[in-house]
């Protein structure tokens, strides 16, 4: 579609922009939720932030090259002949997922070292992972990535692509999840809004999340991404996050409630 | 009659001394604890002061420790930060590890103390780390960047 923008000379990605744009918004609204969590002090903020994007670079190129190993070993001979493509393959690439935990895992190591609050911050910064997430899929839109399946009646020719085919309509799948993402974080926040202080928001969304993309793994045209047997790997993923989170939920509720004496 | 009146005008004079003597000797008591208390409070400041002189000056001691400890964190957290903008636009991938590390250390440096310098490393990193992000071509987020390569009709699987 859009993939670059020529700012003087310089091929900026869109996709980057779009990850700038959310990244903003998402400072927006932490700077706004602030006033309701008055106990968070603002350095330990803008520290588990930015501890949190250099766990996310790290967890979703980890895994993008984990998920990139069996297709790298299975044409070895291939990629020693041609060293441009294992190039382009070890340089590009990110699995949301990945970013995810990478951003969960850096934050979570900051707020023990300190011995911070973890229902709190987890309640003040659940909400930026939809809006975040979908500011992304708006990226994967402009570059041609994460594009839905073959349709005639219904999909876009992405004619400057970088992520996907280019010669044939697809169903812009990529418009649809960042509508739901949008849902999903106004779902976030009405549900934080709600059960305030509990530490609940964050597992709300981990829950409504794998669900969610497990359906949406089953319009995906991307092949690319891996399969194996029969589901995507965010699919075996999201099915893992979702027996976490249901065995939490039980054991939560097996906890005996503290009565006062 | 005239006696018991002459009898009571005595009584009532001599009550009148009494009392007069029991004013002015409550009159002297009450000045006596006045003066008595605002010594005691004089004294009371005096030690609270002498102990907090004496805090500040166990603290400035430690603060001096502290301060050097964290003053060498903020230094190398700026130093690092610059570096990474600086590499960013020589050689990404160096730009990108330094980005790394200067945030994860000016965070450290931060949370120790608050000062100017630190917060200028954490800034400073933060901005090499999302240059070397752009500069890596990284444009893509997902496994179909393969497409980009122009080899993928090669590949098995």
């Amino acid at each position: 579609m859009f993939p670059y923008l020529n700012f003087f000379g310089l091929n900026i990605p869109v996709y980057w922009l779009c990850g700038l744009a959310g990244g903003g918004c998402c400072a927006v609204l932490l700077i706004v939720r602030h006033r309701v969590f008055p106990g968070l002090k603002q350095v330990d903020i803008t520290n588990a932030a930015a501890l949190g994007l250099v766990g996310m670079i790290l967890g979703a190129r980890l895994l993008y090259l984990l998920t990139m190993l069996p297709l790298v070993l299975e044409n070895r001979d291939y990629l020693r002949e041609h060293g441009d493509v294992l190039k382009d393959i070890l340089l590009n690439g990110m699995v949301f997922y990945g970013g995810l935990f990478g951003f969960l895992a850096a934050v979570l190591i900051y707020l023990k070292k300190y011995r911070l609050e973890l229902p709190l911050f987890w309640d003040y910064a659940a909400p930026c992972l939809p809006l975040f997430h979908a500011f992304g899929r708006i990226g994967c839109f402009f570059s041609g990535c994460c594009h839905g399946l073959e349709s005639e009646h219904f999909g876009l020719v992405f004619a400057r692509s970088i992520g996907g085919p280019s010669d044939r309509p697809l169903f812009p799948l990529q418009l649809v999840g960042a509508a739901c993402e949008f849902c999903l974080f106004t779902a976030v926040l009405l549900f934080e809004k709600r059960h305030r202080g509990e530490g609940k928001a964050l597992y709300f969304y981990l829950t409504v999340y794998a669900v969610g993309r497990f359906i949406y793994e089953f319009f995906r045209g991307d092949e690319i991404r891996g399969i194996y047997a029969g589901l995507s790997v965010s699919q075996w993923i999201s099915l893992v996050l979702l027996a976490a989170m249901i065995i939490r939920f039980f054991i939560r509720k097996r906890r005996p409630v503290n009565t006062e004496a | 009659m005239s006696d018991f009146e002459d009898k009571l005008k005595e009584t009532l004079e001599s009550a009148k001394e009494g009392l007069g003597d029991v004013a002015d000797m409550a009159k002297d008591s009450f000045e006596e604890v006045v003066t008595e208390g605002k010594e005691v409070v004089e004294e009371a400041k005096a030690t609270i002061s002498g102990k907090k002189l004496e805090t500040d000056v166990e603290g400035a001691a430690g603060y001096r420790a502290d301060e050097s400890t964290n003053s060498t964190l903020a230094i190398i957290a700026l130093v690092v930060g610059i570096l990474s903008i600086v590499f960013a636009f020589i050689y990404v991938w160096i730009g990108l590890v330094l980005g790394i590390a200067g945030i994860i250390i000016s965070a450290k440096a931060r949370k120790q103390s608050q000062t100017k310098m630190a917060t200028a490393g954490f800034v400073c990193s933060i901005i090499g780390l999302a240059l070397s992000a752009v500069f890596l071509v990284c444009a893509l987020a997902c496994a179909a960047t393969l497409f980009a390569a122009g080899g993928l009709s090669g590949l098995k699987g």
